[in-house]
């Protein structure tokens, strides 16, 4: 059963067509890879899915809703930037969370935090990149959400990390839930997709399931990939 | 979900403001006690307390067109605009803190006042009028004139014009800054534009209107001249003029603002 629905859904900046007319349905207890090189309209379609960008036509629907308040409640969403105030402690982001998400797991939160020795009391400020990023996946995954979007979560990451981040995303989400994982690092995060979806310039070029992509194609998706993207 | 925002906007400023304005009340007390000792340090206790005074009020409104610009439309917005919190809620969590704040900032400053006074015993009866030496005298001797209820309502009146004022100022702010946030280049510029722009609007509206306050601002002091104990009638009727035509700008920029945030926010 499809949560996450697109109707000829655009974004234009301008003269610049960011998402273009794009029809997609996206189906519960799947790990979804959006995948597409940089600039093809990624992060403007999870920014719209958020209700961040407005699209200039079309629809898209989170569990029958467009993006609002109920939307905004039952999606857990990693921008790809950093995004929590630098002046607020560890401790002081979860009580934010819990007191904002009703679907907010605090022990999962504490066992992840304890399991990296990020203490409560740290100040974001004093953090490295790859903490506060650590940080952000860990609220993120903290949830029991409907709908997972997480955009570009290993990007700039060095590969211990990175290692670390799929696992938490593996051994946290909602199995009940729609995982929707952004990135041009296909190899990566391949083994973790049941689905994989290409968009380039802002278009949907190909939606299907990683094993029948595979089984199709004779190639793992990262050739599948680099064949359709090659420059 | 208003209270919880609030608990975090007031936490947020507070951590700078609640020290500045600490610092500002240790100043005058320093500052008044100086005064009493004679003391040389005087010079240095006045330029002081005057840094912290004005630090206080630019303070102040930094923070309205940060909370704003930074923690809604900046990178914290990703986090802001996720919560699950109606557009509404967010505009008069950031309209009630910036109300809020200018009105403890004023607060704090009419109390440094009083602390310079209490603390250098000063002796001002010759600054001032009649018999009244001390701001006890001069609370008495209002309530003898005017009455108590009167003076009590005046006063209230005011602080609640005060309060429009400061979230009517805030709302205009935050319009100029939603407004410049629509286009692509030169935003900080842009608002900064649309600021002058509702404010050249604003005076033009005042001058059609102003004439009658004008009016009664004469009648004011002519029935003061005249000793009438009626003359807090003209300072209720331009105590709720000035309310009600800034509730009315305040309104429109919230509207403004609203329909920007809601149905035209595109965050980068």
């Amino acid at each position: 059963m499809s949560i996450i629905e697109c109707r000829d859904l655009t974004k234009r900046y301008g003269s610049l067509t960011a998402v273009n007319n794009i029809n997609l349905d996206l189906e519960k207890g799947r790990i979804i890879g959006l995948l597409g090189p940089n600039g093809s309209g990624k992060t403007t379609f999870i920014k719209m899915a958020n209700g961040l960008l407005k699209p200039t036509a079309g629809t898209i629907t989170i569990d029958g809703n467009v993006p609002g308040v109920q939307t905004k409640s039952v999606i857990a969403y990693l921008p790809d930037r950093e995004y929590l105030p630098d002046y607020m402690t560890v401790g002081k982001i979860k009580r934010l969370y819990s007191d904002f998400y009703f679907d907010f797991n605090e022990e999962k939160a504490n066992a992840m935090l304890q399991s990296l020795n990020i203490p409560e009391n740290m100040s974001i400020r004093k953090m490295s990149k790859g903490t506060k990023e650590k940080l952000q996946l860990i609220m993120v995954m903290a949830r029991d959400a409907k709908v997972y979007f997480l955009d570009e979560p290993i990007g700039g990451v060095d590969p211990a990390a990175r290692d670390y981040i799929l696992r938490t995303i593996i051994s946290n989400y909602n199995p009940e839930a729609a995982v929707v994982i952004s990135t041009h690092l296909i190899a990566d995060v391949e083994s973790v997709l049941d689905d994989v979806v290409f968009i380039q310039n802002g278009n949907i070029v190909l939606h299907k399931g990683a094993d029948e992509l595979r089984a199709e194609s004779g190639k793992s998706v990262d050739g599948v990939f680099r064949e359709v993207f090659r420059c | 979900m208003l209270g919880s925002l609030l608990k975090y906007e007031f936490s947020a400023v507070g951590r700078i403001m609640l020290p500045l304005l600490g610092a500002l009340l240790a100043a005058s007390a320093v500052l008044g006690f100086a005064i009493r000792a004679g003391s040389n340090i005087g010079t240095a206790a006045v330029l002081v307390y005057a840094v912290l005074f004005v630090a206080a009020m630019l303070t102040t409104l930094i923070l309205i067109i940060q909370r704003f610009s930074k923690n809604l439309l900046g990178s914290e917005g990703y986090l802001m605009f996720t919560l699950p919190v109606s557009t509404g809620s967010q505009l008069w969590n950031k309209t009630i803190s910036a109300i809020i704040w200018c009105l403890l900032t004023n607060i704090a400053v009419v109390i440094s006042w009083i602390l310079i006074m209490v603390c250098s015993d000063a002796d001002f009866s010759a600054m001032t009028y009649g018999n009244v030496n001390s701001v006890g005298d001069f609370i008495s001797q209002a309530f003898d004139y005017f009455g108590k209820g009167q003076v009590i309502g005046t006063a209230v009146e005011l602080l609640a014009v005060v309060m429009i004022v400061s979230g009517s100022l805030a709302l205009k702010v935050y319009a100029s800054i939603a407004v410049g946030h629509e286009v692509e280049n030169h935003r900080g510029i842009c608002s900064v534009g649309v600021f002058i722009g509702f404010s050249i609007l604003e005076s033009i509206i005042l001058n059609a209107v102003g004439d009658k306050f004008g009016d009664i601002g004469k009648d004011i002091a002519v029935k003061i001249a005249d000793n009438t104990a009626n003359a807090l009638t003209g300072v209720h009727e331009v105590a709720i003029s000035i309310g009600i035509v800034m509730a009315i700008f305040g309104a429109i920029y919230f509207a403004a603002t609203w329909f920007i945030m809601d149905r035209k926010l595109n965050l980068d």
